[in-house]
């Protein structure tokens, strides 16, 4: 029996790994679809679109091209906070009786408040693969006049005819929370005057009868027996999905907005329909700092756990209820191409292989318009910076995520160990509770390697070389050691430190440019500094060809000179 | 001492000092005329006005008592729509009643109707008006006459400028031309607005009307050859608004004429009410 069992558990990974690989060489020789849209107007309402002030909501006559017609409507800017940017989100409704791709009604997104540029087009492709009900993604190359504007993203409008297609319907009930007061979180609070936290987008009706009734299930239903209610009531696929997404992406910008919840009359359960992910994969909303810099700031996170985001009874019972939480977590090893019980048919998506793929082709295509851009988002340097700092993020979220989740952990802080056996091994050193402490890539070396890593966190160095101030440093202290006898390694050695939100920050009161912060190690009683580079985004500082000697502890700090 | 001619010529002075300043207030009750809506955009809004005044200043800026003390009320409709990014259209007409001793007057005042547009393609708060001030069927040959009974024309330019996150200076003027015999005159605002918060702010202005002195006769009923439709006044205005939620909002305030010429010393309160629908 244990023989079966072990065989049958060889014989999954196999079929895990093939996919992964293949998944990984079919997504690199992918292109990904990019279309052209050419619209016509006046010149000067051309220009004034994106010049106007902010709240004013009017629109301008337009033509669109499409195959060889010329579609008219109306254009105007889209979004609340986006309307902060030169670039502007935008919405096209065309009139009656003339359809683009068999749309009315068309958005294109700026992406104004991404500097990669991929955030949202990556969320909606981990979307699209589980399988979810959810709109139509491209990137858009925008003319208007015979002009290039620049690079968008067209997201098709949500409504009952999108849903159709799904084989959903489109006679159901369709809701979806008012972003602007924050209380869609399927409380019984959130419908006592629904008005005010809900949008009835299908029928058109005032009647929230039927959300009520979910909400008050929603509120009777004991955790025990969730997993019951969630099947007699919904997609249940959809919900767990829309809670990996989440998870996956470190979106907690969710559960009270950014979604909508539809009522099926074909499947007769509702469905989950995720929204709005440009601030996620890594982004951090700052609770200590006004408007805009709460929303827009340099934070970066990656170590939420599944419960992120604010409070929400279909998610809080979900993740509480063991069964819908076996079940979760089976489909996030699935997606990360790890072992899973049973075939569940989930693809691989999220490894940092294929992740990185994904963002290297990404930013390949983006950045030869970026240059042509007519309302620039950011330079090319600062685009390709956050695409280095998606790749470590995707890094570090499945280091934490496998650890903490899938994985038994010790649950030690601020300590990691990692055994190099060869040139060319890269290996993370995640402490207990999946935190990256930095990563080491094997240049050479004279035999196996137990490298340790300990951290002092959140503290100034307490030892510094003599001209440096402590507070223009850091606030973390690396030891390394080899624990491996007669063996002596060079490698490329990488540090992560933290910058959470604005009161938990390893960044020294004093350091005024992230960028000039260089790596200094104690050697012997000497200071040393190294040639080092630092991802701002990620909050990396790295050095290259760095030796390690045999048993010789190394004490890392990094200041800005 | 006052003979009954001197009475009554002081009591039909009263009343037409008042009817100068009614048009004064009933074309002024209203807000700055920077200001365009967005395409699609409606506003409506309700002026309620009550003064009263037992005192004048006559041709020469000299106090005059008056024989009775007039009372005015007022309540002006008006109404915008942005009828596209560059154009906002909009009309306004009174319902007012005044009183002074026997002399009553009630009614529809003039129809003012406009149009809005703009000085500067990018920033609202700097626009050129033009509006037709048409008379509806009121007596014009009363002493407290709601309108002078001609049509007229008003041309302006305002602008507004951004003092700090939370002031707001708007300014303009504009000039008013009248058919027969009323002078035409010249019309200035100057206003600054203290925005507390997203439900608070507060106001205070003040308006001028001046006369171009070019009344061609005495309206009727003639006073000595008086020409009462040529009159100065400046007004300070104090008052508060808040707002309750996107779309309504209500204010009050006080107003009181701080000089003037061949005008009645009249000061008042006023409520307002603003609804806005459309694109929000």
């Amino acid at each position: 029996m244990k023989m079966m069992g072990y065989r049958k558990k060889i014989s999954l990974l196999i079929i895990s790994s093939l996919l992964s690989v293949y998944a990984s060489i079919s997504f690199a020789r992918e292109d990904i679809p990019v279309q052209d849209m050419h619209l016509e107007m006046k010149a000067r309402d051309a220009d004034v679109l994106f010049k106007k002030e902010k709240y004013d909501r009017s629109t301008f006559p337009v033509k669109l091209f499409h195959e060889g017609v010329r579609l008219k409507g109306r254009i105007e800017v889209k979004g609340s906070f986006t309307r902060n940017f030169d670039k502007k989100s935008l919405k096209i409704k065309l009139d009656k009786g003339q359809e683009w791709n068999g749309q009315r009604r068309i958005v294109l997104n700026a992406m104004a408040t991404d500097a990669s540029m991929m955030r949202e087009w990556l969320a909606w492709d981990l979307i699209h693969t589980l399988g979810m009900a959810a709109p139509r993604v491209s990137y858009t190359r925008l003319h208007i006049n015979r002009r290039f504007i620049g690079m968008f993203l067209h997201i098709e409008w949500i409504d009952p005819n999108m849903l159709a297609r799904y084989g959903l319907g489109s006679d159901g009930e369709f809701f979806h929370p008012d972003d602007s007061t924050f209380c869609g979180d399927l409380t019984p609070k959130s419908v006592s005057n629904p008005e005010r936290c809900w949008f009835k987008l299908s029928p058109r009706d005032n009647n929230f009868s039927p959300l009520k009734e979910l909400i008050s299930g929603l509120e009777e239903a004991s955790i025990e027996d969730f997993d019951e209610f969630l099947e007699e009531h919904f997609d249940v696929d959809s919900v767990l999905n829309w809670i990996l997404v989440n998870a996956i992406t470190s979106n907690g910008d969710t559960y009270n907005k950014n979604y909508f919840i539809y009522y099926s009359t074909e499947i007769q359960k509702w469905v989950m329909i995720p929204w709005d992910y440009d601030l996620s994969f890594g982004r951090n909303w700052d609770e200590y700092l006004k408007y805009p810099a709460n929303i827009l700031n340099d934070n970066f996170q990656y170590f939420y756990p599944l419960e992120l985001g604010l409070p929400n009874p279909l998610k809080d019972k979900l993740l509480k209820n063991p069964v819908l939480l076996e079940r979760l977590k089976q489909k996030l090893k699935g997606l990360m191409g790890m072992p899973v019980e049973g075939y569940t048919g989930t693809p691989v998506w999220f490894t940092p292989t294929l992740m990185r793929n994904r963002i290297d082709t990404l930013t390949a295509m983006l950045v030869d318009d970026l240059h042509r851009e007519r309302y620039t988002i950011a330079s090319e340097q600062v685009m390709r910076e956050q695409a280095v700092g998606l790749k470590d993020y995707v890094t570090f979220r499945y280091d934490f995520l496998r650890k903490t989740i899938l994985e038994t952990s010790d649950w030690v802080a601020n300590r990691a160990s990692v055994h190099v056996i060869k040139a060319g091994d890269s290996k993370s050193l995640v402490d207990g509770f999946g935190r990256t402490l930095g990563a080491v890539e094997a240049i050479s070396l004279n035999g196996k390697a137990d490298i340790n890593v300990e951290v002092e966190s959140m503290s100034v160095p307490v030892y510094t070389p003599k001209a440096i101030n402590a507070n223009s440093c850091i606030k973390r202290t690396w030891f390394l050691v080899n624990k491996t006898p007669y063996s002596n390694l060079k490698v490329n050695l990488s540090l992560q430190y933290i910058q959470e939100n604005s009161k938990l920050s390893e960044i020294g009161k004093k350091v005024k440019k992230e960028k000039a912060l260089q790596l200094w190690v104690l050697y012997y009683d000497q200071w040393k500094k190294l040639a080092s580079t630092v991802s701002p985004v990620s909050n990396i500082i790295e050095t290259r060809n760095f030796d390690i000697k045999a048993g010789r502890l190394y004490r890392f700090i990094a200041c800005q000179s | 001492m006052i003979t009954l001619k001197k009475f009554k010529k002081i009591r039909v002075l009263s009343c037409t000092f008042s009817t100068a300043l009614l048009l004064f207030l009933i074309s002024g009750a209203s807000q700055a005329g920077g200001w365009l809506r967005s395409e699609g955009e409606h506003r409506y809004s309700a002026y309620l006005q009550s003064s009263s005044a037992d005192k004048s200043w006559d041709r020469d800026g000299n106090d005059v008592n008056s024989s009775c003390t007039s009372k005015d009320n007022s309540i002006t409709h008006e109404y915008e729509y942005g009828y596209s990014y560059y154009r906002t259209y909009f009309g306004k007409v009174s319902m007012a009643s005044s009183k002074c001793g026997q002399d009553k007057s009630s009614g529809f005042g003039d129809v003012y109707l406009g149009v809005r547009g703009r000085l500067n393609l990018y920033k609202n708060g700097q626009a050129w008006e033009a509006i037709v001030i048409i008379p509806t069927g009121y007596d014009n040959t009363k002493s407290n006459r709601l309108g002078y009974g001609e049509p007229g024309l008003e041309l302006g330019l305002y602008s507004s400028r951004r003092l700090n996150e939370k002031s707001t200076l708007t300014y303009g003027g504009s000039l008013r031309f009248w058919a027969g015999a009323p002078a035409d005159q010249f019309r200035t605002k100057i206003g600054w607005t203290y925005k507390k918060n997203k439900t608070w702010s507060y106001h205070a202005n003040l308006s001028g009307n001046f006369s171009l002195n070019n009344g061609k006769e005495s309206l009727t009923p003639s006073i000595d050859g008086d020409f009462e439709s040529e009159f100065d006044v400046i007004r300070g205005e104090i008052g508060l608004r808040r707002s309750l939620g996107k779309r309504l909002s209500l204010g009050a305030g006080l107003f009181k004429n701080l000089w003037g010429r061949n005008v009645s010393q009249r000061d008042g309160i006023f409520v307002s009410l603003s609804y806005v629908w459309g694109r929000l």
